[in-house]
């Protein structure tokens, strides 16, 4: 902002202000000084005061204006003349402003001023900016070959660039006096108008366009158009812009292009079908050739197909084959000899055999005479075994053969013949020989090991007679293997056991058999009874028959002994837990018998009370005694014998030595006994042992207590004993193993896990069987069955 | 005396022959003895009737002895309870450890001597008058 004014008051309190508005403020004290920053300096706002000496404020504008023509100019004026105010605008100032004025009123106008300034300057900017780029595509238009048009949307033509006159004669101006249909052919035309039609609709205008078009002179051009929209900013067009190019030359080059190629081809057909003809009458000629000379082959191949084939099978057979003449000579061998000798061809071919045969080999076999021999009888030998020794090699073993080769086959009965040539064929059976060796020491390997064997083996014929008895059978049966030869197995069992045996045998025969192995004892010679645990399978040859039969046997004498070793220990072991209920048990009758005597020592004369008291002693006493009797029975080592066993009997003897420990449970027992069961063939005191049992594991489930029913029935076969309990029940995942020895869920201390495992050694002693239903959180049923007394 | 100064007695014992020895021992030396087979019977009995005393065997039926006799403390803290036992000695922890808790002032092993039994009743009594055995 440039301020002038004479008076310095004035001036310096104006710049002051326009300062603190930041604006950049030059001032001048004179028209003159002001003239001169003017023509130094560009600025974009003058005020100037009107009245000045010597240059005042209209020479200022005045130069102002022509100086820097886009600054504006506000006047001052002292007078609050209207008159000079408008002289100054028609001067061309923007504004005036009569002294004195408001500084609001100044910076408004100032602002105004500015502001004015600033659009004049943007329009300027915006105008040239124009005004070059058109300049520049005019330019680029007027100097380009290519002709460059505009045209409005109603195919009239706007512009079109001065080449138009070169490529069609027409001036601009007489361009732009016609219309678009003057121009082109009328095939043209419509692919013209077809296309814009079709380009107005798409967004993206049409690729080129070959277009022909008319020239002044009446001749047509083809050219190439590029056509685009120019369109608003809604999308429509308002206007064509085009590009042609004249393409004559290169539609005529590629019109030669073509000709010149049909031209080639026409003349290439034309030749190839001469060569055709010609060539065509060759083919035969040669096609007859070939055949003859094919048939010619043919028949050659043949006999030579046939020689290879034959020379083949000999040279790939695995026995070494050499034909042999009257004189002895080898005539013919075959690959297999070559190699077994280690020799060559030429220098076997035509030698006598005792030239390749060692010596000693000759009068060993007495080969020679025995080929003379063949020559004379006709008749093959079947030789017999040669060992023989290749330089180099191990000696091999051979099988020989020797047969006759006739010229023409022989008649009936091998006369008319004559035996031309020998041959002889020589099978190695070397591996053979080693096999068989391998085999009779792997035979002697097992014969050691099934003699050594702990068990007893017995091999069978299918029927059951022995064949092979091992030591461990001779130890235990006493009986010799030469004693034994023929017999039956099943009559060296022991009587009762007999038809067990025959029986499992044939089921073994029958391939029926299972895994489980079968108990059945042996008689010894000594007449001693072995329990001996028997498993068997049967031999079978390569076409499945059934050869043999084999048992191995297990001495069951030390198990069954450890067995009831591990039965009582068991049995102590629950013997030691009733101990604390027996105690309760039989300390209750004593309290009450010593109870009674001492009352009845007080009371002597009471005749009524010693009475009762009597009693009460006599029963307790009594009882005491039944319960010691029951214990002792159940702590006594079983008997050996299997009697008739009173099952009833014998559940309420163990019941009344556990009733305490019932009671101490809290344990409601119910019996439904049935009465007059069959008797079974059994132990009692084992059988005592397995019931103890089933009920002080059913105190075990029940810590809480709960009851215990305990059920006998008579079935088909025998009688049914059932245990159920109330108690937790046992999960699905233990209950196949709860007959394991060791079993238990019980805390480490509190039970080794034997009971249920003994209890299934016993009934399985009595060929009886148990079982358990078990459900969690309901309770446990045991059922033993056990057959009852046949006899 | 009148019959109800008598000081009354509980016998809880799952065998009557049990019951009628101790009625026997305790009538003669005055006492007013009332005998029960189960526990549920005893906590009825207790409801009614106040008793010094209480034996009671250390296995019922339907209770344990020791649970019966922290019942019997529970709802009538003035009776003092013996325990009688064919099962436990003296010397067991269950024994030992509810004598030292007073959950019952004296233990008897069966079997037992007439004397005994009569001096641990009166003990009993003696101790229920000197202002209840429980402190």
């Amino acid at each position: 902002v440039l301020v002038v004014d004479d008076d310095q008051f004035a001036l310096r309190s104006m710049v002051k202000m326009l300062g603190a508005e930041s604006y950049e403020v030059v001032a001048a004290t004179s028209g003159s000084e002001a003239i001169d920053l003017l023509k130094e300096d560009t600025f974009d706002l003058v005020l100037t005061d009107l009245k000045m000496p010597e240059v005042n404020g209209m020479e200022v504008l005045r130069q102002a204006r022509e100086i820097t023509p886009q600054a504006v100019v506000l006047i001052l004026t002292g007078y609050a003349s209207l008159e000079s105010g408008i002289e100054a605008l028609r001067e061309g100032a923007y504004d005036y402003l009569a002294k004195p004025c408001s500084d609001d009123e100044l910076k408004l106008k100032i602002e105004r001023g500015l502001e004015r300034v600033r659009l004049e300057k943007e329009r300027l900017r915006a105008e040239d900016a124009l005004w070059k780029s058109e300049r520049r595509y005019r330019l680029l238009a007027e100097h380009a070959t290519d002709v460059i048009w505009t045209m409005d949307m109603d195919l009239r033509f706007t512009y079109v660039s001065p080449s138009i006159t070169d490529m069609l004669g027409y001036s601009v101006e007489e361009v732009m006096a016609q219309t678009l249909e003057d121009f082109l052919t009328p095939a043209s035309f419509e692919v013209a108008r077809e296309s814009l039609t079709e380009a107005l609709v798409a967004v993206e205008p049409e690729d080129l366009l070959e277009l022909e078009l008319n020239r002044k002179d009446g001749s047509t051009l083809w050219t190439e158009s590029r056509v685009a929209f120019l369109r608003d900013p809604h999308g429509q067009p308002v206007e064509i812009l085009g590009v042609t190019r004249d393409i004559t030359e290169r539609k005529r080059a590629e019109e030669a292009l073509r000709k010149a190629h049909d031209e080639l081809e026409i003349r290439a057909r034309e030749r190839t079908a001469e060569l055709a003809k010609a060539n065509e009458a060759l083919k035969a000629e040669i096609t007859r050739h070939r055949r003859m000379e094919e048939a010619l082959q043919e028949s050659h191949h043949q006999l030579e197909s046939r020689e290879r084939f034959i020379t083949s099978i000999l040279d790939s057979i695995p026995t070494s084959l050499v034909v042999i003449d009257r004189t002895l000579r080898m005539v013919s061998v075959n690959r297999n000899f070559l190699e077994k000798t280690q020799r060559d061809e030429r220098a076997t071919l035509g030698r006598k055999i005792e030239d390749i045969f060692p010596q000693v080999l000759l009068e060993y076999t007495r080969l020679d005479q025995r080929v003379r021999e063949v020559f004379r009888t006709g008749q093959p030998v079947e030789g017999g075994k040669l060992a023989y020794r290749a330089p180099g090699l191990p000696t091999r073993i051979y099988y020989y053969r020797l047969i006759p080769l006739y010229l023409s086959p022989p008649g009936k009965g091998g006369e008319g013949g004559e035996v031309e040539n020998v041959m002889l064929l020589m099978d190695d059976i070397t591996e053979r020989e080693k096999l068989g060796e391998e085999v009779r020491r792997a035979e002697r390997h097992l014969a050691s090991i099934v003699e050594c064997a702990n068990d007893l083996v017995a091999s069978m014929d299918p029927a059951g007679r022995i064949l092979t008895w091992n030591r461990a059978a001779e130890d235990t049966s006493g009986y010799r293997p030469e004693e034994l030869k023929g017999q039956y197995l099943a009559d060296l069992c022991v009587e009762q056991d007999q038809q067990k045996m025959r029986s499992w045998l044939a089921q073994l025969t029958k391939g029926q058999f299972t895994k489980k192995s079968v108990e059945i004892s042996l008689g010894t010679k000594g007449g001693k009874e072995i329990p001996i645990s028997w498993a068997g399978s049967r031999m079978l040859d390569d076409e499945r028959r059934i050869v043999g039969l084999v048992a191995v046997g297990r001495d069951l004498t030390e198990r069954k002994r450890l067995e009831a070793q591990l039965i009582q220990s068991a049995k102590l072991t629950s013997l030691g837990v009733m101990a604390g209920g027996i105690a309760h048990e039989i300390r209750n009758p004593l309290a009450i018998s010593s109870a009674a005597a001492q009352l009845l020592l007080e009371r002597p004369e009471d005749e009524e009370f010693r009475e009762e008291a009597a009693e009460k002693i006599h029963s307790g006493v009594q009882r005491a005694s039944y319960i010691i009797e029951n214990l002792l029975k159940f702590a006594r080592p079983p008997e050996e014998r299997m009697v008739a066993v009173d099952i009833g009997e014998t559940l309420e003897e163990t019941l009344s030595l556990l009733a305490n420990q019932l009671r101490v449970h809290r344990i409601e027992l119910r019996k439904e006994f049935a009465p007059a069961l069959l008797p079974v063939i059994g132990n009692k005191s084992l059988l005592q042992q397995v019931f103890s049992n089933m009920i002080l594991n059913a105190c075990n489930a029940m810590p809480d207590g709960g009851s215990l029913t305990v059920v006998t029935q008579a079935t088909k076969a025998g009688v049914e004993i059932q245990f159920s309990d109330t108690g937790c029940g046992i999960s699905p995942e233990h209950l196949p193993k709860i007959f394991d020895p060791f079993f238990t869920t019980m805390p480490v201390g509190k039970g080794v896990g034997l009971g249920l495992s003994i209890s299934y050694s016993i009934i399985q002693q009595h060929q009886g069987t148990i079982e358990v239903r078990s459900v969690v959180g309901k309770g446990t049923t045991f059922t033993v069955r056990l057959p009852a007394d046949s006899t | 005396m009148m019959k109800q100064e008598l000081p009354q007695i509980l016998v809880v014992d799952d065998e009557p022959d049990m019951c009628w020895a101790l009625d026997n021992m305790l009538r003669p030396a005055g006492f007013m003895v009332t005998t029960t087979t189960t526990g549920a019977e005893t906590l009825r009995l207790l409801a009614k009737e106040l008793y010094a005393v209480a034996f009671v065997d250390a296995k019922l039926p339907d209770l344990d002895g020791l649970e019966l006799a922290a019942l019997i403390r529970q709802r009538s803290p003035h009776t003092a309870i013996v325990m009688i036992s064919g099962y436990f000695y003296q010397e067991d922890r269950a024994i030992t450890e509810g004598l030292e808790k007073d959950l019952f002032i004296g233990f008897i092993s069966k079997p037992f001597d007439l004397e005994e039994v009569r001096v641990m009743a009166r003990r009993a009594v003696e101790r229920v008058r000197e202002g209840g055995p429980w402190r």
